[in-house]
């Protein structure tokens, strides 16, 4: 089965990279997903997680916002319309072969690369230690807290008995923000929320 | 900034004090015109007067139907359900400065069930024209104006399609939208006859088969200029006898007022004018053009005068082309007339057809696509060992552009 | 896939440090948690894991119990959990601990933000491949794994159970695991059996005594001043347990008592009744008692005097209420004052109710006895009724142990310089301990001496005793090795711990030992201080150390007589 293509890349840096894609897909890229872009002239492919999607409005759009009575055919044109969104990774691992490590990979993905959704084995295979964590709470500009949840709760469904991997993932986050005890708590809650 | 302020700021002065004039005059003709259109709708041989011009064949200008000149009538109150299909296109030209030597059409197609709570469908068509006999006529590179010729045979074969698809699946009548004028244009292009000969006949093809299927074929030009209605006016100013002076004139009628500043004064909101026909020297294939299952009927184009505005305080005036087999059908009329004024109230404070704004959206070309199209061709001719070079003023317009900065989060 | 419970650092192999080696028999340890700092002296603590079971790591952690810190070195420290508390990284979460009804929480803080944490003593250190553990004298290195000792680990420490090594009680928890005291080493020094009144310590001391003489490590002489070594004792509910005298068969003590009367009445099997002249008693013998009978310096001094003008008998003349002419030749040269007389004379009254000084003994048993400890028989003298009588307990332990000590250093002069037997070794246990050792008279009386004199003359002491604080410091610090029950008196505590490094750490487990069958032993018997379940004080011990019942008799006797039917005798 071939890996399911979601966009293309606009730009990118070690850290991040953002493409853009259609709204109109099933498989419509959402907050906390893991996906995977190649590297190294498809040699490796670096992994991230979504922490932002933006849509643009244009003229059009604030123009229509402007009236009343929109009728209903139109509403839907809107948004089904093919205007590039923006979708933000941030970059987690990087795999080469079956082999994938946490940290930042060597290079960054190149333009019109395109992103792919990753396979469950993939992902289980990145988050099989916690280490991501840290880069995703290094990250100055994603919403880290909530990110945190989303992204464990994909990876949990990756992984055998997703109770005992919440758990665990909660101990790994107490380690990591034992200081922070109130962030800790919020986060900590929502991951009890999931189980 | 590269243009020298310090040196036109008198220029924009006098531009500036030009144009004020003009428009003070402009708006003193406004009241003349419409006064010799009231005037007009009187006249027992106006019909007349405008035989005798048109067959000089050196006055252009609109002819008056079975409708009273003067006439306005008031949109609707139903708009009916209909799908409506919009196309519009639009192209990258060939550069000679480039190595590259292509150019690409594409045409959008939007498709909107009113009344039907549906979402509309939207179809791109993109055709990138590289081959010997698309870029080359007569060994040499193909001209812009001819790539805008094949792009509206283009958008009006592609609304065909489109529009027979769906007419045959729709219990619905159908409109079928062009954005700007239906009718190609050549005047002095330079495009040979045979070229032409060939365009003409694929679209004229095209218009067969949409009166057919009884489309509401129009063509939907908006802030419209020309004063075909103002060339009449001011032909019925003149006795049948001396029309002569009227048609040798070369200055034009009103002072250079446009058909849509009088129609601004003249339609109230919703409303369009009577409907006349073109006699100009383009409109003559349509004009031959009889359709014999339809009583001998033409392509010929007319044209009314429309205010999308339904408010009082700022009329919107578009010009409506359509064929003859439209024009003499009162219930496409009406469907045309309903259709484009409501479709018109969806966007505040801009009043254009929402059908045609989206055609419009899936036909445009960014500069980033054209950069997109352009690396991969590069590509492909790499693949090939061969290294495309840019002309030399192109590298140097390029290097001395300053570069649109990105912003990056 | 790396096993997601464990955050430990890990090496290449992806394995959790200080885990690489033996495999095996680490996956049959339980592991308790990871050394994360401390020090020699002060003691190693503990992270302790998060079990799998909500908080039965901690909960289930004893102070007393064992635990092996397995070194990075291959070294295993033997060690004792001293201490255990509970600890947080962050103390907001004692302001806001988590909802109860939100286990999922509760189970992830109680694993990382809130944890558990042990205190332990490292004892004794076992190289890899040693069979004998050594003295500690580094600690286990960061991180290092700590487990549950087993009870493969304990018996490396203890040894095993043989003539020299006696099974005395379990470690907590470790029902099955033997500790072993060694007897040569308990009977080198002295040793002492201290605890609070009802936890046990005369069980213990006969426990002690039984594989002493058992095994015959050294002839013992026990002032029995309640009657609980001798024969049998029955408690409140009626349950008897056997004394030593029936159930050492071998080596059967002999039994005196300055009480026949009573001895008989419970069908003692006495060999003799003690009994003291009172010309056999010298100024010594009572000075002991000089703070019982409140006797001043001055009246203590008198008593030497008396002793020379009145001769062999100054004890029956000061007693004698129709006064003699040589008392008042005393007072009328002015030697002493009347008051002072009067008083020694109305303090000795107290000896008329000793009914064992008599006027005149038949026999010599100071002589008899000797001879038996000399002989390897060991002597337990009962007090029956005077056994509430402390003056009468300590008068009868200072004249029979000065005497006896005296022969025993004569006898091993005359050993040392005419190359004689050496005599037995002899092990004088007394009760009460600290009246004998109280540092007031302690430099001055014939157990002190012997505290100090080790086993200069093959003779050491073991004092039972309930308030160890009151012996002098100097003698506990010769307290060799130290069976310890319940104590709660913080003086008491810190006394037994006298001169026993890192002992700060072992103060809490033994004041949390149970009152019953729990006891501490540290010193020169065992390799390291052990908390132990003390053995069942029955049939099993009693065969341990030679009893035979009925039946065994039955069977000795039948055994015996085929034998002799069939010639080999």
């Amino acid at each position: 089965m071939s890996p399911i293509q979601i966009g293309q890349l606009l730009h990118s840096s070690i850290q991040s990279f953002t493409f853009g894609c259609a709204i109109p897909k099933p498989e419509m890229p959402h907050f906390g997903a893991f996906v995977k872009v190649p590297i190294q002239n498809g040699t490796a492919h670096a992994i991230g997680t979504i922490y932002n999607i933006v849509l643009e409005d244009d003229d059009l759009v604030r123009q229509i916002v402007g009236n009343q009575d929109t009728p209903i055919e139109i509403i839907q044109d809107q948004r089904q319309r093919q205007m590039p969104i923006e979708v933000s990774v941030l970059t987690l691992g990087y795999m080469q072969g079956t082999k994938v490590r946490t940290g930042l990979p060597p290079q960054p993905p190149l333009t019109l690369s395109h992103i792919a959704l990753c396979e469950h084995t993939e992902i289980a295979a990145l988050t099989s230690d916690f280490n991501f964590l840290r880069l995703i709470f290094q990250a100055s500009d994603a919403p880290t807290d909530e990110l945190t949840v989303r992204v464990l709760e994909q990876a949990a469904q990756a992984h055998p008995n997703r109770a005992q991997y919440l758990r665990t993932a909660g101990q790994y986050l107490a380690q990591l923000m034992g200081n922070d005890f109130q962030r800790l708590d919020t986060i900590l809650r929502r991951l009890e929320s999931l189980l | 900034m590269s243009i020298n302020i310090q040196a036109i700021t008198h220029q924009i002065q006098d531009a500036g004090n030009a144009i004020a004039d003009r428009i003070t005059q402009h708006s003193k003709l406004i009241p003349a015109a419409l006064i010799q259109l009231n005037a007009a709708s009187a006249m027992q041989d106006l019909h007349a007067k405008a035989e005798i011009a048109a067959a000089s064949r050196e006055w252009s200008g609109a002819k008056p139907t079975g409708e009273n000149v003067a006439a306005t009538f008031p949109c609707p109150a139903q708009t009916p359900r209909a799908t409506v299909i919009a196309v519009d296109g639009s192209q990258i030209y060939p550069d000679k400065h480039s190595a590259l030597q292509y150019y690409l059409l594409n045409i959008g197609a939007f498709i909107i069930q009113i009344g039907s709570g549906e979402a509309p469908t939207v179809v791109r068509n993109t055709v990138l024209a590289a081959s010997n006999e698309d870029v080359l006529v007569d060994g040499r590179m193909v001209t812009v104006p001819l790539v805008n010729l094949r792009r509206t045979v283009a958008e009006m074969e592609g609304l065909t399609e489109l529009s027979l698809d769906t007419g045959t699946a729709s219990p619905h009548p159908v409109v079928s939208l062009i954005d700007g004028p239906i009718a190609l244009r050549t005047q002095g292009e330079g495009i040979s006859a045979r070229e032409t000969g060939y365009l003409y006949n694929r679209h004229l093809k095209a218009m067969d088969r949409l009166a057919d299927c009884d489309c509401a074929l129009a063509g939907y030009v908006d802030q419209p200029g020309g004063s075909p209605v103002l060339n009449l006016l001011w032909l019925s100013s003149f006795e049948i006898d001396a029309l002569d002076v009227a048609i040798e004139a070369k200055e034009p009628p009103f002072g250079g007022v446009s058909d849509r500043a009088v129609f601004q004064k003249h339609l109230g909101p919703g409303e369009r004018s009577a409907i006349f026909q073109t006699t100009s020297g383009w409109n003559e294939p349509y004009r031959k053009r009889t359709l014999q299952e339809r009583a001998n009927q033409t392509h010929s184009i007319h044209i009314f005068y429309l205010n999308v505005s339904l408010v009082a305080e700022t009329p919107v005036v578009v010009r409506v082309e359509i064929p003859e087999w439209i024009a003499t059908n009162p219930e496409q009329i009406a469907l045309l007339h309903a259709t484009l004024v409501s479709q018109s109230q969806y966007t505040a404070g801009v009043h254009y057809p929402y059908a045609l704004a989206r055609a419009d959206g899936e036909a445009v070309i960014q500069t980033q696509d054209r950069t997109v199209v352009e690396n991969m061709l590069t590509r492909e001719l790499l693949k090939k060992n061969i290294v495309p070079h840019k002309s030399a003023k192109l590298k140097l317009k390029g290097s001395t552009r300053p570069k649109r900065r990105k912003k990056r989060r | 896939m790396s096993d997601l419970d464990d955050f430990l650092p890990r090496d290449e192999d992806n394995r959790p440090i200080g885990l690489e080696n033996d495999t095996a028999s680490e996956e049959a340890r339980v592991r308790l948690g990871v050394v994360v700092g401390g020090s020699l002296s002060k003691g190693i603590t503990v992270k302790l894991d998060s079990s799998s079971a909500v908080g039965q790591t901690i909960e289930d952690m004893a102070v007393g119990r064992y635990v092996v810190a397995q070194g990075l070195t291959k070294r295993k420290f033997f060690s004792i959990v001293t201490d255990i508390i509970l600890d947080n990284t962050n103390p907001a979460i004692e302001q806001t601990p988590p909802d109860p009804s939100s286990p999922f929480l509760a189970d992830i803080y109680r694993a990382t933000v809130a944890y558990g944490r042990a205190n332990i003593s490292p004892m004794l250190m076992l190289e890899e491949d040693a069979k004998e553990p050594r003295p500690n004298k580094t600690i286990p290195a960061h991180f290092s794994p700590v487990f549950k000792a087993t009870e493969e680990d304990v018996n490396q420490v203890f040894g095993e159970e043989d003539d020299d090594h006696f099974y005395i009680g379990s470690p907590l928890d470790m029902d099955g695991v033997k500790v072993n005291l060694d007897l040569d080493r308990f009977v080198e020094r002295s040793s002492g059996v201290f605890g609070k009144s009802g936890t046990g310590k005369s069980f213990i001391t006969r426990t002690l005594l039984a594989a002493v003489i058992a095994k015959q490590k050294a002839s013992c002489l026990i002032f029995d001043m309640h009657s609980d070594y001798g024969w049998e004792i029955t408690n409140e509910r009626g349950k008897t347990w056997k004394g030593l005298t029936q159930i050492l068969a071998s080596n059967r003590p002999s039994l005196y008592t300055l009480d026949a009367e009573t001895s008989r009445a419970r069908n003692n099997t006495i060999s003799g009744e003690f009994q003291i002249q009172y010309s056999d008693i010298e100024p010594a013998d009572v000075e002991m008692l000089s703070s019982m009978l409140n006797l001043s310096d001055v009246q203590t001094g008198a008593l030497y005097y008396l002793r020379r003008k009145l001769g062999k008998d100054w004890v029956a003349k000061l007693l004698d209420e129709k006064g003699s002419d040589e008392i008042d030749t005393i007072i009328d040269e002015g030697m002493l004052v009347k008051g002072t007389l009067s008083a020694i004379q109305r303090k000795f009254e107290l000896f008329r109710r000793m009914d064992f000084l008599v006027e005149k003994s038949s026999n010599n048993v100071v002589t008899e006895i000797f001879d038996k400890l000399t002989n390897g028989t060991s002597v337990v003298l009962e007090f029956g009724k005077h056994g509430d009588n402390l003056p009468a307990y300590m008068l009868v332990a200072n004249y029979l142990t000065r005497r006896v000590h005296q022969r025993y250093v004569e006898a091993k002069n005359k050993a040392t310089t005419q190359k004689g037997a050496q005599p037995k070794p002899l092990m004088i246990v007394i009760e009460e301990a600290h009246k004998f050792l109280d540092p007031e008279i302690a430099k001055h009386t014939i157990f002190g001496t012997i505290a100090r004199e080790l086993r200069k003359y093959n003779v050491t002491l073991l004092v039972v005793d309930q308030r160890p604080s009151g012996i002098d410091d100097e003698v506990m610090s010769q307290i060799g090795t130290r069976v310890t029950a319940l104590l709660d008196n913080e003086a008491d505590i810190r006394a037994v711990f006298s001169g026993v490094s890192g002992a700060s750490s072992l103060r809490e487990v033994l004041a949390r030992l149970d009152t019953q069958q729990q006891a501490l032993i540290l010193g020169h018997a065992v390799p390291m201080p052990v908390v132990i379940k003390t053995r069942d004080y029955d049939e099993t011990l009693y065969r341990a150390v030679g009893y035979l019942n009925e039946d065994d008799q039955q069977t000795a006797y039948e055994s015996a007589k085929s034998d002799f039917d069939e010639g080999y005798l």
